[in-house]
């Protein structure tokens, strides 16, 4: 989704009304419920957040100062970006592949469902088809990815093939790079 | 959709107010945990965290290099593998001739003194030496299914602290790791994944278990040498 994003694939931002913000931040607490008591750290009072809007119906939402904190697909759901991820690594339900699908994943393929059943893959939440969940890897400790699950967990664990995570942003992708958008 | 105002002043009790009870104070007002947010460091080269530099091209790695071993020695033995292979053996044949090795550059920091751990003489209640060797053994484990465990026994004859032996599992493999009770009712670390070798080196480098007895029970279920 971001591979080849960049600050060009903006098409333009501005400041949110504040019944904006405050929409976007109870739908976010409801979406990610152990954020709660960090909501100021995203949305600061006196400060205002950003809403980028970029090709492909899709927004992000920067800080005042420019950090991408989360991104919202088509479909309105919201999704921490991987560097709010690895400060708030709660924020989403886990699953670890094992160490062979790192490479792959970190380059923008999805997780295919043997990766996530090797011994050494866990699926350490439990998840519905369509949650948005964070992709941990076999002895690292921070996220590598973050998706959307394609099949519930139960699915993982019974089926032989197909990809269990459509990946959406990874580590190295155009919007892991843009850690400050101008 | 009220947002509720969250500022400083609701914890601080005024002087004058009758005592509350906490819960009574903050009606369900989430708490933080002081931990997060997390620091995270990356590499200022090419921004990856330094644990992910191994899957590199190898002409990038060569960039971050420099300020991965200033910084994040703790990935070495993933990100020089080579490196960290001729050290190993040069300790290994250092071991063999009694001799003592320089340290690296990165080991520096933590071995000021040496590090040895002995087995502690474990007493019965009546006061006689038990029979059980000064041994730590590394099994492997199955939980919820077809989750893998490695099961440490035997840290506690090495007088070290089972609390501190989790942790330092949880940090160097980013992996799940408790305290909890064998059915032989021994003490025992358990540490999610497949960890053996890994743990039998950590016991080594870290404690300074001798080599000699950390144990591995293998595939056919026979106790052998971690370090043959
Ligand atoms: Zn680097
Ligand atoms: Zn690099």
């Amino acid at each position: 989704m971001f591979k080849r994003f960049s600050s060009e694939s903006v098409s333009g931002q501005s400041a949110m009304k504040s019944s904006q913000q405050r929409a976007a931040r109870s739908k976010i607490i409801a979406q990610m419920p152990g954020i709660e008591a960090y909501a100021e750290d995203f949305f600061p009072k006196k400060e205002k957040t950003i809403m980028v809007k970029c090709a492909g119906h899709l927004f992000i939402l920067a800080s005042s100062g420019g950090t991408p904190l989360f991104f919202q697909t088509r479909n309105g759901e919201y999704f921490p970006t991987l560097r709010t991820l690895h400060k708030y690594p709660f924020l989403l339900p886990s699953l670890r592949v094992d160490r062979g699908a790192i490479k792959h994943v970190i380059n923008g393929a999805d997780i295919m469902v043997p990766g996530l059943r090797s011994e050494r893959a866990v699926i350490e939440s439990e998840v519905e088809a369509g949650t948005p969940v964070a992709i941990y890897a076999e002895s690292k400790e921070h996220a590598i990815a973050v998706g959307i699950a394609r099949m519930s967990s139960a699915e993982m664990r019974i089926n032989d093939k197909g990809i269990a995570v459509e990946n959406l942003h990874y580590v190295s992708d155009g919007l892991w790079k843009c850690s400050e958008l101008s | 959709m009220s947002a509720q105002p969250s500022s400083s002043t609701d914890v601080a009790t005024p002087s004058t107010a009758t005592e509350l009870s906490p819960q009574e104070e903050l009606p369900q007002k989430p708490e933080r945990d002081p931990r997060y947010p997390l620091s995270v460091l990356y590499c200022p080269v090419c921004t990856f965290p330094p644990e992910l530099h191994e899957y590199h091209s190898r002409t990038h790695f060569e960039k971050c290099k420099e300020w991965l071993r200033k910084n994040a020695p703790q990935h070495f033995p993933d990100l020089f593998p080579d490196e960290c292979a001729a050290r190993l053996e040069a300790l290994r044949l250092a071991e063999e001739q009694g001799v003592s090795l320089p340290p690296t550059t990165s080991d520096q920091q933590d071995n000021n003194q040496p590090k040895v751990a002995v087995p502690i003489e474990q007493k019965t209640s009546g006061g006689k030496k038990k029979k059980t060797p000064a041994h730590i053994v590394l099994a492997l484990g199955q939980r919820k299914g077809k989750k893998q465990v490695t099961i440490v026994y035997g840290l506690d004859l090495f007088g070290i602290k089972l609390k501190d032996a989790a942790k330092a599992a949880k940090r160097k493999f980013a992996t799940g790791s408790s305290i909890t009770i064998s059915p032989d009712n021994r003490d025992v670390i358990e540490i999610q994944g497949s960890r053996q070798q890994d743990f039998a080196q950590l016991a080594h480098s870290e404690w300074g278990v001798p080599k000699d007895v950390i144990f591995i029970v293998n595939a056919q279920k026979k106790k052998v040498k971690a370090f043959p």
